[in-house]
């Protein structure tokens, strides 16, 4: 066993500035006599440290390790293009959470310096998940930005509903962790070892016939599910996401996804799916009840923030199709070529809920408010601009071309049909059919039904002006279109 | 760069209808531009060599490399003249639309642009995925347009027309992704170029549904068939008719319906040629399903646009059944019905928009004996209606007539139904003429002061009137320049390799 070397330590560096950066915020809080400093001031340590770390990553991986792959502190941590890339999106979009927090009523003023801490302490966990390459650090990464979280969905001042989906994320994310230390030990007690690099030496042989090892396997996977809301672990999403504050809701709509999804873009290449016949045929039907009930259940809610987390449980659905046409890949380079779709699929969705939560949290003009599909009444009359991006964004969920939640879609869709999981992709297509409903309707509130008098949508002094809000909003609007259109530059990098 | 030119220059259209400042002059700019669209269509008929069959004006940039999906444009002797009917109306339609639209004129017309666009790319596309792009688009603006400026139950028509069109289509998407994969297994690489899939064998088992060319069949059929729409899947039209504004009706029937049938000969026809051969009678049957089911629906309407629309559907199954008779004859009456239910059902919409924007009402029953008031509005809306019941020396006759003929090539018992549908159809229009225009004074003469059409509504209906006598007498100059695209589909029914022709060109 080695000892760790300078060369790990510069690798890890773009963590090291997380962690530092991190304390920025309370360190100047402290500093001001536990006075709030002003929230801008707190937004620039932020996003400094976020993008520091981001640009620290993406020339450690182009200058450093030569665009490959480096194993660090004894393989227990690997840096290469796929760790690069999600690293930086994730920082990124993180940056955008932090801008909706400070204008968001139930983050903004008392609270935010933490809020902001408690922000990059959990990236620290995020970043660590995608680059770990053992179950150790993987439980560790999962449980570093799943803490942090829970604290965060219950700071709302007085918000009955955000103390409830905080206990409640964190009874069932604890017992989802419990299960996946359990299948993580059971992996251990019957093969040896928890690093990936020596799950892949295992063999098929033995894969299929240790029992326990299965049983290890399918635990581990359960706790992944629950990360990513797959049925039938998607019932907390619907509640959590909803009473959250709305940023930290596009937190983990996003970010917190990304990272989990690439644990499970790992560990499908580690082959279990296609050794065990019956598990691959479980992770068929729970792709497809993703997908159903995720749409399914979007189509009858009225708070907007619930029909987007089901919306977000469906689109789990589809980026879990990818990875099972990913674990079924065999020949490198349409391995790598799914891979690279399955992050655009990523990518692209993180674009689109952070920019339709964005519009959320603009609405938003109390702590807790539960805002409803039909507050957006006449929207497009008061607030054109918001009501235009809010559909665009919209129409991209659903799937519409020329945006890029189509081309996305239409991808992992070929990727899926290539590996012959024809019927999972018909069910999914079924799917997307029934989104199309729930994606129009807030259209239909915005631009076709006339204000009525008491509404507040209707009328324009009633928002307080959010100028960073709107302008992430239309940002994210037209980056749906240029990305889909121009998908080729975007693949370049992700690549 | 011509292609490119036809599609872009409505999208700069509605650049500059959502930037103009002065809204005064929306109207007038409309039009204008929507002159100069046409102009340009004018210029793309008149540039193309009609003794040529295949492509023309081809233009093809790659445009994602993983999957070989291209931005592929050019047109044939089938396309051009869905494109010419395209930007034919769309002047009309603005020029209709002066006085029926008074409220949110800008977004109006950004839509309408936006329509004409995505329509126009549909019909000369020729990759899969950027067909699918323009299809899917087109709905966009439309919904806006029923949803927006629609009736009193736009918000229920505009979401049924949508998610109708929209969960028909979507097997067409998984349908394009396994053609994809078809193309790189047969020919070695990913290609969404139409013309690179007429090359591919799809295997065919006849009589066994789960075969795959059958299920490719029915995956893009069922698209275009909601689209069209045949039979069991038309109830979202009558809803959509009835809550659009004049000009979405017009749009809807004179083009959007198009896309479906144009698919139909674009798509189906040449990709599955055993499938359709196969199940060509089952389209015949619901195509003239439709013919009888729709005259008869028209016939027990109360609302003057039901029943128009209605007889779309009507129409539509002339079209259908026409198409799937796959002999020469039936196909070029396919094509030429097509234009002239642009024309005349087109006409018609205008028509009725026209008398409502006098009365506010579309029910029938409240009319009767109009025709001593508006004498004009009377003869215009008689020569329409004998357009759309096929009486001889107008369009709608050589259409139907040729349609009938190839059916009765096909199958003879079968045309006979057909028959009984024109029939029907000269029944129920003649009769909500009687009712409209003639017989004792309705309340609506009493009530109103009704007005003839102004200079500028006749100069709506005066091309219009023009074609429907233009094509009815003449109908050889269009049926000498159908006869290259529909004779090469025809022959090449049977042969697999169909290769086609590209010239380069334009401008």
């Amino acid at each position: 066993m080695k000892i760790v070397s300078l060369a790990d330590i510069i690798v890890a560096s773009p963590l090291i500035l997380l962690v530092l950066g991190s304390l920025a915020p309370i360190t100047t809080k402290v500093i001001l006599g536990n006075r709030e400093p002003r929230s801008f001031v707190t937004l620039m340590e932020g996003a400094v440290a976020l993008v520091g770390s981001a640009i620290l990553t993406a020339s450690v991986y182009y200058l450093l390790t030569a665009r490959g792959s480096y194993f660090a502190f004894n393989d227990l941590l690997i840096f290469d293009r796929l760790t690069m890339v999600t690293s930086v999106i994730m920082l990124i979009s993180s940056v955008f959470v932090l801008i909706l927090m400070k204008e968001n009523p139930s983050s903004s003023g008392y609270g935010y310096a933490e809020l902001t801490f408690l922000l990059l302490s959990s990236l620290v966990g995020g970043v660590t998940l995608v680059a770990s390459y053992d179950f150790i650090t993987t439980f560790l990464g999962l449980e570093v930005m799943s803490l942090p979280v829970y604290v965060m969905i219950g700071m709302g001042h007085d918000d009955r509903y955000s103390k409830e989906s905080a206990i409640k994320y964190f009874v069932l994310g604890s017992f989802a962790s419990a299960i996946f230390l359990l299948g993580v030990a059971l992996m251990y007690g019957s093969s040896g070892t928890t690093s990936f690099e020596g799950l892949l030496k295992l063999g098929v042989e033995f894969i299929s016939t240790n029992f326990v090892f299965l049983m290890g396997v399918t635990l581990v996977i359960v706790g992944l599910l629950f990360k990513v809301s797959a049925f039938p672990f998607q019932s907390w999403t619907v509640d959590v996401y909803q009473g959250a504050p709305t940023p930290v809701t596009s937190y983990m709509a996003s970010v917190m996804k990304v990272a989990s999804f690439v644990v499970l873009i790992r560990f499908v290449k580690l082959g279990y799916f296609a050794s065990s016949t019956p598990l691959f045929e479980l992770i068929q039907w729970v792709t497809v009840l993703t997908i159903l009930v995720g749409n399914g259940g979007a189509l009858v809610q009225q708070s907007i923030k619930r029909m987007l987390a089901y919306s977000s449980i469906a689109h789990s659905g589809y980026v879990m199709l990818g990875l099972m046409a990913y674990g079924l890949s065999e020949y490198s380079s349409s391995e790598e070529l799914i891979k690279q779709n399955v992050l655009f699929y990523l990518l692209a969705y993180s674009v689109m809920t952070l920019g339709a939560f964005g519009v959320v949290s603009y609405l938003e003009q109390k702590e807790g408010a539960q805002l409803k599909v039909s507050d957006l009444r006449g929207l497009g009359r008061t607030r054109l601009g918001l009501a235009l991006a809010l559909s665009l964004l919209l129409l991209s969920l659903g799937g519409i071309p020329p945006f890029v939640g189509f081309f996305t879609k239409f991808y992992l869709f070929i990727h899926a049909l290539d590996q012959g999981l024809v019927w999972v992709t018909v069910w999914a297509a079924v799917g997307s059919a029934m989104g199309i409903y729930y994606y129009l309707r807030p259209m239909v509130f915005m631009f076709m039904e006339e204000p009525s008098s008491n509404d507040q949508a209707g009328d324009a002094s009633y928002f307080t002006w959010k100028p960073l809000t709107h302008l992430i909003a239309v940002f994210f609007s037209i980056v749906v279109i240029t990305i889909g259109v121009f998908s080729r530059f975007v693949l370049e990098f992700i690549r | 760069m011509l292609l490119s030119l036809i599609i872009l220059f409505p999208l700069i259209c509605a650049l500059v209808m959502a930037l103009l400042p002065d809204r005064r002059y929306l109207h007038k700019v409309a039009l204008g531009m929507s002159v100069v669209e046409f102009l340009v269509g004018l210029v793309l008929y008149l540039k193309f060599d009609h003794n040529k069959t295949g492509l023309q004006f081809v233009e093809k940039i790659l445009w994602i490399e993983d999957f070989g999906i291209s931005y592929f444009l050019g047109v044939d002797g089938i396309s051009i003249w869905l494109v010419l009917l395209t930007v034919f109306l769309q002047p009309i339609v603005v020029l209709a639309s002066w006085s029926s639209i008074n409220e949110k004129i800008k977004g109006y017309y950004v839509a309408l642009f936006l329509l004409e666009s995505a329509m126009i790319g549909s019909f000369i596309t020729f990759d899969a995925v950027l067909f699918y792009l323009f299809w899917e688009l087109s709905l966009v603006p439309m919904y806006f347009i029923i949803g927006l400026w629609g009736g009193e139950r736009k918000i229920y028509a505009t979401l049924k027309f949508f998610i109708y069109t929209m969960a028909g289509s979507i097997m067409m998407l998984v349908a394009n992704g396994v053609m994809l994969l078809l193309a790189k297994e047969t020919l070695g690489f990913y290609t969404t170029s139409l013309l690179d899939w007429y090359k591919i064998r799809i295997p065919f088992v006849g009589g066994e549904f789960f075969s795959p060319q059958t299920l490719l069949f029915f995956a893009y059929a069922l698209a275009f068939a909601v689209k069209t729409p045949v039979f069991p899947f038309h109830t979202w039209l009558p809803d959509a008719h009835v809550q659009a504004p004049t000009a979405g009706s017009v749009i809807l029937a004179g083009v959007m319906l198009k896309m479906g049938t144009y698919s139909f000969l674009r798509w189906v026809v040449p990709l599955f040629p055993e499938a359709t051969q196969y199940w060509s009678w089952l389209f015949i049957v619901i195509g003239i399903t439709g013919i009888i089911y729709g005259a008869l629906m028209a016939l027990v309407q109360n609302d003057i646009k039901k029943v128009i629309a209605y007889s779309s559907v009507s129409h539509m199954g002339y079209i259908i059944a026409g198409i799937f008779s796959l002999n020469e004859l039936a196909m070029s009456g396919a094509l030429y019905q097509m234009l002239n239910h642009g024309i005349s059902t087109g006409a018609l919409f205008l028509l009725v928009g026209m008398i409502y924007e006098r009365t506010h009402t579309r029910d029938i029953v409240k009319y009767g004996g109009i025709a001593a008031q508006v004498p004009i509005y009377t003869v215009i809306f008689m020569i329409v209606t004998f357009s759309s019941i096929a009486v001889p020396l107008t369009n709608g006759f050589v259409g139907e007539f040729l349609i009938l003929l190839g059916i009765y090539q096909n199958r003879p018992a079968w045309a006979a139904w057909a028959v009984a549908g024109v029939i029907l159809g000269a029944g129920y229009m003649l009769w909500t003429v009687k009712r409209v225009f003639f017989g004792p004074a309705g309340q609506v003469v009493q009530d109103h002061g009704l007005h003839d059409l102004s200079q500028r509504e006749i100069l709506v209906m005066l091309p219009l009137v023009f074609l429907v006598f233009f094509m009815g007498i003449y109908p050889n100059y269009f049926l000498r320049l159908f006869e290259k695209g529909i004779i090469f589909l025809v022959e090449n029914f049977h042969n697999y390799q169909l290769f086609s022709q590209i010239t380069e060109g334009g401008l």
